[in-house]
């Protein structure tokens, strides 16, 4: 996709005017269980796409907000879907669509934690996972609905999860979601949909195309965007190593890891068996490594997973699979081993560390022929990519 | 520009690194050639304010050429204006001195070589010297762009300024960006003013309402003793930078999975090198990894804890002292950082895992909650939660009075402090702390704890012991004047506890309180192992039960410590043995163990292992203890049966023990965990002088116990009503009851009038008892004839 000078600056996809902003939680009109669940998950003041999405979200509006990644944007529609649903009606109330597995499930732990004190039914449902186990919890009845579009799609097709109560459908890292093989079946879903449910379209990046197609589904939407030049961390430094060639990559990353301060990292690797190779290969250095990508049952998935965030294994090897959402808070440094074929991913993919204001790092292994992808990539989000200073250890 | 000193200044390290060869020259020009695209770009989105010229419709080489001459000059001028300069500022030559600085070029890539080659084919155009001031050269070139240069080069001041009234309105700062520099300017401030500031456009901070980000924007402030620390580090001969590499990869590999090779590893690095280097050098990357802007999961510090554990184990005092003495004086230079919130958290919970793994006793532990209850303040009640979430368990374990004491004192605390002052965060906080009291644990710290259980099993591997050190906040915070307190024979013990002393008293009471209660923990706590010892507690299990039982405050606190030792079945029937020693061992009878054990009856198990132990007894009574008849008892019962009753030579110690018991199983009778058929084995008629007393006692004890009970009952027939029930149950027992009523006719009713009659109620209602149970007795007995 070329960039469109002219066409970007016809089109006025901004931020709505006169979005409020207000700096508390206190101050938003919630309910006092529902704050008390946002104290207990640790929060303390809404980041600014909180503090201007989720009064937009309350007042019924459909809504599209961008931010940058791990600034609360799960959180942010998470709070506001639970401020409208009411829990006394065991009907599903708000469905939240997103593109992996692993996300929808960090997505309905995100509502649980945030429900903790109003006691909320929130259920993944997610391909890979037990179908009849579904179809009881939600014939129990959950308020919330979180799922990857597949299974949600045959779910409701099912008639195990009934649509009417619906008000509030939910498209997290919506690009990737209106992008992929996914556009059919959210189309799917969205005609069964009550023709008043409000729509919320949350996303870090949301390209020009995909907000064309929003038009589609959503009316008078209130924006909360962010410009693409602001799209990359200032907290988040991002560097490249010239290895020049393929083979030094491996050295380079055991020589990174004697001289910075690593707790928890995250390696992005372009395909399933490279992941697998690597994987083995650290094993040999003596790091406790897990790793993941698509290939592999959904038990396992789920196993790595748990692993990672309870901090048993320090580092991640991944595929794309695990570029978007996933929040594992003590990921300093994400390292591409590969640089992502995709320039949305690279935005992700850098975005699972530095969460929520944290400081993160991310580095490049960049190879003579990746210059080009590099220089690509940096221009488009108008960003600095450095090389790899010594002393960088003092910002991890 | 402050990065780009760093770089230079650490060049001699990055020398060293074996690292790729400089890439050729086609890859690294293109990649220079984004970064200054990328430059260019910033610039022009933050003049545009002011321009608002439309950039994105330039002719693309065209754009590309301006963006050459504005990189290149603008390099050309950061390095010529600061290369010279910068030794003679910092009186950092001594690093560069007698080095060959040709590797610059492999440092910024060719992109130095290339402008290099750049600036003198512009000198030859413009054939002027190509000197340190290019400046002026530059200005000649690109009138345009010139100017702002001009600006940044001068003074960084004055160009941010240009940039406020650029963008005034625009409140947001950008912080990150800020703050490494102002971290930067604190090492360098001289250096500072000679580089190029590079354009920042001001950005909102997406992690805070925009609106209160005025309000904070302090920089990075690196404590003396860190700075210290990062200038040896990088500044040290090769030997320490290799060892730090070693520390480095080690740690950062380190993992619950693999703990135990790494501390081996780290045992060889002790072998190899200068114990003191090794020693600071793991703590000041431990405390680096640990002291983090964000709160680090529970997990990393556990395996980073267990880690100090281990090393402390192997290495000694030494290494334990000198990581805690270093972890305090972290964490009190960051406690005056009001932005240091969080890296205190993680000290802390760094800290209670170090007490947890017994690293440091527990005074430490006082102390920092004596000073976080002085003054309730948010980041104050967040250290306080982290200490008492991840310490409590440890303190509860030791004293559960300690861990009452703190809250109500917080409690107290809180009261005092108008509720205007308090957020609803704090409240939030405190009601958390509150919670721990009643035992209310969350998932994460389920799998903590897991964790925790598992490093200590591989604690306990590791061969040697290491006491905890006990130290004490104002040791640490003086050692300067009072000598290391680690080490025997610094003059510090006496003025120590006297400094102590003084400071408590001045204090309000609240702070004695807590002295108090620790002092009393400080003396309790060893006291009931060596206790237990004494007892000739010869098992783990039975001292842990020990403990368990003489630590509780009351039964119901000993139940629930004895339900948390999660004992397994056969280990279970430890619990009655021990109980029956030390009932048996009291001066006087204390119905504590009664009341514990009447709970524990609930149990089959145990109900049936005090039986066992009573017949036991009753054999001894009866002076046949040593005879084969004893076999129905499984063997490893039959040893464990000896435990109780072994070794009472002395006729005092027996007749207390007697006496002792009988009220016991009287208590357990009377509150009907247990009915009469336990003196099914015993002969009435020809029992011994001992068993007798046993029984005379026994009975006595059971009506009045009954009687007691049942007094607050609305039922007036409830004691009668009991004592039936009692002889209704070994109603098939046709020989137990007739020896049962021989008994108490022959031997009670006699008995009663050759005593004092001092206690004329209690004589009474013995009667009273004696009679309801003959009575049922020959009624039973009489319905059974017919």
């Amino acid at each position: 996709m070329s960039f469109d000078a002219k066409a970007d600056a016809e089109l006025e996809f901004d931020t709505t005017k006169d979005v409020e902003v207000i700096p508390t939680f206190e101050r938003m009109g919630l309910k006092e269980d529902l704050l008390r669940g946002i104290y207990a998950y640790g929060y303390e003041t809404p980041s600014a796409v909180q503090s201007r999405a989720i009064v937009q979200i309350l007042k019924g509006r459909d809504t599209i907000a961008q931010a940058q990644s791990g600034t609360g944007k799960t959180a942010t529609f998470s709070i506001a879907m639970l401020q409208t649903i009411d829990t006394k009606v065991r009907e599903t109330q708000a469905l939240i669509l997103s593109p992996t597995r692993e996300l929808a499930t960090q997505i309905q732990n995100v509502v649980l934690a945030l429900g903790n004190y109003m006691n909320v039914q929130c259920h993944a449902c997610i391909g890979g996972k037990s179908i009849s186990e579904d179809i009881r919890k939600l014939d129990y009845g959950q308020h919330a609905v979180s799922g990857t579009p597949g299974r949600v799609a045959d779910m409701i097709r099912r008639r195990n999860l009934r649509t009417r109560h619906i008000k509030m459908l939910i498209l997290d890292e919506a690009d990737e979601l209106l992008n992929r093989g996914f556009k059919d079946q959210i189309y799917d879903i969205y005609r069964y949909l009550p023709p008043s449910t409000q729509v919320v379209v949350v996303s870090a990046t949301l390209p020009y195309d995909v907000l064309e197609m929003t038009n589609k589904f959503t009316s008078d939407p209130v924006r909360i965007l962010v410009k693409r030049d602001e799209l990359t961390l200032e907290g988040l430094k991002q560097y490249f190593i010239a290895v020049e060639k393929e083979e030094w990559k491996f050295d380079t990353l055991c020589d990174l890891y004697e001289t910075l301060t690593i707790t928890q990292a995250v390696i992005f690797c372009n395909t399933r068996n490279k992941v697998d190779w690597l994987a083995d290969k650290m094993r040999e250095a003596n790091f406790t490594v897990a790793s993941m990508h698509g290939d592999m049952p959904q038990s396992d998935r789920d196993a790595v997973m748990q692993e990672f965030r309870q901090g048993n294994s320090r580092v991640l090897i991944s595929t794309d699979v695990w570029a978007r959402g996933i929040d594992v808070q003590q990921v300093s440094l994400v390292i591409n081993y590969d640089l992502p074929f995709n320039r949305e991913n690279y935005i992700h993919r850098i975005g699972r560390s530095g969460r929520f204001g944290r400081k993160g790092v991310a580095i490049n292994f960049v190879t003579n022929e990746d210059v080009t992808i590099l220089r690509d990539i940096e221009q488009y989000y108008s960003t600095q990519i450095d090389e790899m200073p010594m002393n960088v250890s003092e910002m991890v | 520009m402050p990065r780009q000193f760093n770089r230079s200044h650490k060049l001699p390290s990055q020398r060293s690194k074996p690292r790729p060869p400089p890439r050729p020259p086609s890859a690294a020009s293109a990649v220079a050639n984004g970064k200054k695209s990328a430059k260019r770009r910033k610039v022009g989105s933050s003049k545009s304010s002011d321009s608002s010229a439309a950039a994105a419709d330039y002719d693309p080489l065209l754009k590309r050429d301006e963006d050459d001459i504005l990189y290149y000059s603008r390099k050309l001028k950061a390095k010529s204006g600061k290369l010279p300069r910068m030794p003679e500022d910092d009186g950092l030559d001594s690093i560069t001195e007698g080095l060959d600085l040709g590797f610059l070029d492999d440092m910024f890539g060719s992109g130095s070589k290339k402008k290099s080659k750049r600036a003198s084919k512009r000198a030859v155009e413009s054939s002027e010297d190509e000197d340190s001031e290019v400046d002026e050269e530059a200005s000649a070139e690109d009138g345009d762009s010139d100017e702002e240069i001009e600006v940044d080069l001068d003074s960084d001041s004055e160009e941010e300024e240009d940039e406020d009234s650029n963008d005034e309105d625009d409140l947001e700062e950008d912080d990150s960006e800020a703050e490494a520099d102002e971290a930067d300017e604190a090492q360098d401030s001289e250096a500072e003013s000679a580089a190029v500031q590079p354009e920042v456009k001001k950005r909102e901070n997406p992690y805070l309402p925009p609106v209160a980000a005025t309000a904070s924007n302090g920089g990075k402030y690196i404590p003396p003793s860190l700075r210290k620390k990062m200038e040896e580090a990088s500044g040290q001969s090769d030997e320490a930078r290799a060892l730090r590499r070693q520390c480095h990869g080690l740690l950062n590999r380190l993992s619950e999975a693999n703990i135990a090779s790494i501390a081996g590893e780290f045992q060889q690095l002790y072998m190899h090198n200068a114990r003191q280097s090794v020693t600071s050098t793991v703590t000041s990357i431990l405390l680096e990894m640990t002291a983090q802007k964000s709160i680090l999961h529970d997990n990393f510090v556990i395996v980073y804890g267990a880690l100090v554990a281990a090393l402390y184990k192997h290495v000694g005092t030494d290494f334990g002292a000198y990581f805690i003495q270093t972890l305090v004086e972290t964490f009190d230079s960051h406690l005056s950082d009001p932005d240091k919130g969080k890296e205190c958290s993680n000290l802390m919970v760094m800290l209670s895992q170090l007490y947890t793994f017994q690293v440091v006793g527990c005074s430490l532990i006082y102390d920092f909650i004596r000073v976080f209850l002085s003054d309730i303040t948010e980041l104050n009640t967040e250290l306080l939660l982290k200490l008492i979430t991840n310490a409590g368990s440890q303190l509860r374990h030791d004293d559960p009075a300690a861990l009452k004491e703190i809250i109500s004192l917080l409690q107290g605390a809180v009261k005092k402090i108008p509720p205007e002052n308090l957020n609803s965060r704090t409240k939030f906080l405190i009601e958390t702390v509150t919670s721990w009291k009643n035992n209310r644990l969350t998932n994460t710290s389920k799998i903590a704890s897991e964790s925790i259980t598992r490093m200590r099993k591989f604690l306990g591997n590791i061969p040697g012991s290491a006491e905890a050190l006990r130290v004490t906040l104002d040791d640490i915070r003086n050692v300067e004047t009072r000598g290391k307190w680690w080490l025997v024979g610094a003059a510090w013990s006496g003025d120590g506890t006297a400094g102590v002393r003084v400071r408590d008293v001045d204090m309000d009471d609240n702070d004695v309180d807590i002295s108090a209660v620790k002092d009393i923990l400080d003396t309790a706590e060893p006291d009931w192992l060596a206790l237990a010892r004494q007892q000739r507690m010869n098992t783990d299990i039975r001292r842990a039960i020990f403990v368990a039982i003489m630590g509780s405050e009351d039964y119901v606190d000993a139940n629930e410590r004895l339900m948390s030792l999660k004992l397994k079945r056969v280990q279970e029937r430890e619990i009655p043995r021990v109980v029956l020693h030390c009932c048996g061992n009291e001066k006087d009878f204390n119905p504590f163990y009664a009341y514990v054990s009447a709970e524990l009856c609930k149990q089959h198990s145990v109900k049936k292992t005090f039986q066992f132990s009573l017949w036991d007894y009753f054999k001894e009574l009866d002076g046949d203890m040593d005879e084969e008849d004893d076999d129905n008892d499984s063997d490893d019962e039959d040893t464990d049966l000896r435990f109780v009753g072994r070794g009472e030579v002395d006729e005092k110690t027996r007749r207390r023990k007697s006496k002792n018991f009988s009220k016991f199983f009287a208590v357990l009778v009377g509150e009907g965990r247990m009915g009469l058929e336990i003196f099914k084995n015993v002969n009435f008629l020809t029992s011994s002088d001992e068993m007798n007393e046993f029984l005379q006692i026994f009975f006595p004890a059971l009506v009045s116990h009954i009687k007691v009970r049942t007094a607050r009952q609305k039922d007036r027939l409830a004691g009668e009503k009991a004592l039936v029930q009692l002889v209704v149950k070994i109603k098939d027992n046709t020989v137990l009851m007739k020896g049962i009523e021989y008994f108490l006719k022959a031997k009670i009713e006699t008995k009663k009038v050759s005593k004092k009659s001092g206690q004329e109620k209690t004589d009474e209602t013995i009667k009273w008892g004696v009679g309801i149970i003959c009575d049922s007795i020959e009624r039973l007995e009489r319905s059974k004839e017919f």
